[in-house]
């Protein structure tokens, strides 16, 4: 039994509890007991909805201000450490061994009471006419099953079949309570139905009263119909549901409590309804009756699967209260509860919105700050894959160890521990492969080789991942510099708690113009002596990487204040590049060879803008027209594109074009012939769209293709499709 | 009359010289507080709404005089301002309702859009849907301005002798 998801499911129904109970106070005699009884409804949201759900977000989540489950699991982590792991997988099986045995005795309470009442003899005639004629009176269901067993107070018992029980001797309220009723009510002493067998409002009684006795609001009337309204209301439901909590929580006193609250609250509850049934003018009276009713009842336990209108006398205060305030709240002020008790619930069970994912890392003096401060940055988890990356990169720019334990995944956490506080006691050396030099290679490649760090730019190509994994190619060049020598890393990201990155290829290429990685889709063809290749990638990037980064602050005094980490890219670009390839032996030296291409998945182009040759010149570009297209040229002039891209298709979708189309999805190039010669693909178009929002760029499995028509002085010579397939 | 105008103006308004905000929310709450008190014949209601305006006086005056976040404080407060001002309004509609029963029905309107446009805001805010944002914010100006205006357009008892 995972003990720790038990502590955290635990830990944070206690705190949503606490929360409704401080709210509760808040409200205490400003709102009535339908709102104090439905305010629990954010408490079963919680039970309900699994811990570490995230389920939708909010501007303020309670468990953004109290982590609990980070601090349960710090705490799991300290007990690894602590090598204390034995003794909370025995905790586990006490805990599970508690719930078990807690279950097994409410369920032999529950047999042994269904039992009893089963054998019970049932209500005479006189009880179920009487019981009949208060439900017919109060326009409430009855109850079919009465049955009359030794107990203090009447209850209903049962899911599918309830039974009303009523208490075999004493009466329903007691002689003496009932003459103190008469007595504090100043009016004619009036047939006290004290006796089940007693009929009452069928006929007049003899007394001077007993004219309007039959009218009359009996003592009796208010306990009966109280049950009703529990049958009528499914409480006995909400009997078992905390029972069921109690077993759960078993070892949790505030649940006990809370619970408990819960039940006092429901029985309030039924209270209000018994006066909106009986009128405001019954509420002494009936308050009074209460107060009888749990006079010297000392403990009276709550059996499971029952109502239980008598609680314990302690109980009794908040009831009366609420009676008390019988009608004194607020007219019309069902709209107002409603709201604060759904955005109540909605922070109860939603997480911090995506701007508010962030560390707060505590500054590091110390071997033993460092080590606080990887625990803080373990236990945080990358929400999306997207973020990962975005944190590996941080840790690159600034060299910094604890944004890096962030992304590490779990089964190099320990020895990247040691990396880290070795790392941090060698203040000599500015770069962790100093660590290993004179020795043998004791670590992995947790931080690239050669990384310059604040003075690298980062696009990212190619982001694919699945639920559980993915991959990603990382280009890393010096910040300003457009070509030459860059480093490529291939990062692999899985989904441990939260994801992880690891750095599993890094390699420095070099490059004449811009870097362009591995497409995702590929295809080629041939007509006839001309190869059209098509390729196809995704490119990203991160605005707030893109600044030179403080790096070499790595320790701070003070606590870091974060930005929140971005949970996608600022921005993706969907690119495709077609070439074309002279394979031929035959000259075309002096001809002109056009290349146009359609584009086959875009007939359509849904409202998206499309740069036409000639506006490709206005973005200052090459102006010879050859067709040689660099993606780099058009990326540069995005400030003034993004002005004029199309917003249309999705609303929250920017969307960025660049790339030598004409409308339509159409493309063209024209080349002398002597640049075709050898064989050297040439760029016929290339360029892409970008966008703010995930979801929208290239994947794996898709396809994508043109068509081609290859003109020579004017005429058509080849066309053809091209698709691509996958790599 | 006056304690409420004044009061909504406080707390429903915000007017910043750098970062000083000129018409601080906990003014507003002390003066609605204030108009509470005033009334020689107060409803039970506002006995009982009365002592929350303190409360969110207090909670405001922190925030005013020292920055920092508590997102438990802040869902508490939300929930104690919603409906503690839904409630004065509602007080101030019965008050005026045998006289003026246009206007009581106006306010108890537009109350009622206050309270479902925050709750909205504060459902629909964490997605960044800018439109809709936007459409949002627009309203709840709207609604406030609306409320102002309405609270302005109240006749006083004299005015109504009068």
């Amino acid at each position: 039994m995972d003990i720790w998801s038990i502590l955290e499911y635990t830990a944070s129904v206690t705190v949503i509890g606490l929360l409704i109970v401080l709210v509760k106070l808040v409200f205490y005699d400003k709102l009535d007991a339908r709102w104090h009884y439905f305010i629990w409804l954010v408490l079963l949201a919680r039970i309900l909805v699994p811990v570490g759900v995230e389920a939708i977000p909010v501007p303020l989540s309670v468990f953004g201000q109290i982590p609990v489950g980070r601090w349960v699991e710090m705490a799991r982590i300290l007990a690894q450490n602590g090598k204390y792991n034995g003794l909370f997988e025995i905790l586990g099986r006490v805990y599970l061994c508690g719930a078990c045995v807690l279950a097994l005795f409410y369920l032999a309470m529950w047999i042994w009471l269904r039992v009893r009442v089963a054998l019970a003899p049932g209500a005479d005639e006189a009880v179920r006419e009487y019981v009949d004629q208060v439900a017919r009176k109060y326009g409430v269901p009855g109850c079919r099953d009465i049955r009359v067993c030794k107990s203090r107070t009447p209850y209903i018992c049962g899911l599918m079949h309830p039974v009303l029980v009523l208490p075999a001797q004493g009466g329903l309220t007691g002689r003496a309570c009932l003459e103190r009723l008469n007595e504090t009510d100043g009016k004619p002493p009036v047939e006290p139905v004290v006796d089940p067998s007693a009929v009452i409002g069928a006929e007049s009684p003899q007394t001077e009263a007993g004219a309007s006795a039959a009218n009359a609001v009996l003592p009796g009337e208010q306990v009966i119909l109280h049950e009703l309204l529990h049958k009528r209301y499914g409480d006995v439901m909400v009997n078992l549901a905390v029972h069921a909590v109690r077993v759960v929580n078993w070892f949790n006193p505030f649940a006990w409590l809370l619970t408990g609250a819960l039940l006092n609250d429901s029985e309030a509850l039924c209270d209000q309804r018994v006066l909106e049934y009986c009128g405001e003018e019954t509420a002494r009276g009936y308050g009074e009756l209460l107060i009888c009713m749990g006079e010297g009842a000392g403990r009276n336990p709550v059996k499971i699967g029952t109502s239980n209108m008598a609680s314990s006398y302690r109980n009794m205060k908040t009831r009366i209260r609420r009676i008390r305030d019988f009608r004194k709240v607020p007219k019309r002020i069902g709209l107002v509860t409603l709201c604060i008790t759904l955005m109540l619930t909605v922070s109860a069970i939603g997480s911090a919105a995506g701007d508010m994912y962030r560390m707060e890392i505590p500054g590091v003096d110390s071997v033993d700050d460092l080590k606080k401060a990887l625990l803080y940055a373990r236990c945080y988890h990358a929400h999306t894959p997207y973020e990962a990356i975005y944190l590996f990169l941080r840790s690159c720019k600034e060299s910094n160890t604890i944004y890096r334990m962030a992304v590490m995944p779990e089964k190099e956490i320990p020895r990247y521990g040691e990396f880290a506080e070795k790392w941090f006691l060698r203040q000599d050396i500015t770069t962790w492969e100093g660590l290993s030099r004179g020795e043998t290679d004791e670590y992995p490649a947790y931080f690239p080789t050669d990384s310059q760090g604040m003075l690298m730019n980062y696009r990212i190509y190619n982001l694919t991942c699945d639920e559980k994994q993915g991959s990603a190619t990382v280009y890393a060049m010096p910040y300003g510099q457009q070509s030459g020598t860059g480093l490529e890393w291939r990062l692999e990201v899985t989904r441990e708690d939260g994801w992880k990155v690891w750095l599993a290829q890094e390699a420095q290429t070099e490059v004449n113009g811009a870097y362009v990685p591995e497409p995702l889709l590929s295809g080629s063809a041939l007509l006839g002596d001309f190869r059209i290749d098509l390729s196809a990638y995704n490119e990203g990037g991160f605005r707030q990487l893109e600044k030179a980064g403080s790096g070499l602050n790595w320790y701070q005094n003070d606590v870091i204040e974060e930005e929140g980490y971005p949970q996608y890219f600022s921005m993706e670009y969907k690119c495709r590049n077609v070439t074309v390839s002279y394979l031929g032996e035959e000259s075309l030296e002096g001809h002109t060879v056009k290349v146009l291409t359609t584009d086959l998945e875009n007939q359509d182009t849904g409202g998206k803008r499309e740069y036409s040759a000639g506006a490709r010149k206005s973005v200052g570009g090459n102006q010879d027209n050859t067709g040689a297209m660099d993606p780099a040229e058009y990326r540069e002039e995005l400030g003034r594109m993004a002005g004029e891209a199309s917003k249309e298709g999705a609303d929250a979708v920017t969307v960025e074009s660049y790339g030598q189309y004409h409308s339509g999805g159409n493309a063209s190039a024209v080349f002398d012939g002597g640049e075709l010669a050898g064989g050297a693909p040439r760029l016929v178009c290339g360029g892409g769209n970008g966008y703010s929002q995930p979801g929208c760029c290239w994947e794996k499995g898709d396809r994508t293709g043109v068509f081609v028509q290859i003109y020579i002085d004017g005429n058509l010579v080849e066309e053809g499709e091209v698709w691509s397939g996958n790599l | 009359m006056k304690y409420l105008k004044w009061g909504i103006l406080f707390t429903f308004l915000d007017f910043y010289i750098g970062r000083l905000n000129l018409l601080p929310a906990f003014v507003g709450m002390l003066i609605l507080y204030g108009s509470l008190r005033s009334h020689e014949e107060p409803t039970p209601a506002e006995g009982r709404v009365a002592p929350l305006f303190l409360v969110l006086a207090a909670d405001y005056f922190l925030h005013w005089i020292w920055q920092f976040e508590n997102a438990v404080e802040e869902l508490i407060a939300l929930a104690v301002s919603l409906y503690a001002l839904y409630v004065l309004f509602g007080e101030v509609a019965e008050r005026i309702r045998p006289a003026q029963p246009d206007k009581a029905a106006r306010l108890e309107f537009l109350r009622a859009c206050m309270v479902v446009l925050q709750c909205v805001v504060f459902l629909v805010s964490p997605y960044g849907i800018q439109a809709l944002n936007f459409l949002l914010a627009a309203l709840v100006i709207a609604v406030c301005i609306a409320l102002i205006v309405a609270v302005c357009g109240i006749r006083t008892q004299e005015a109504v002798r009068g």
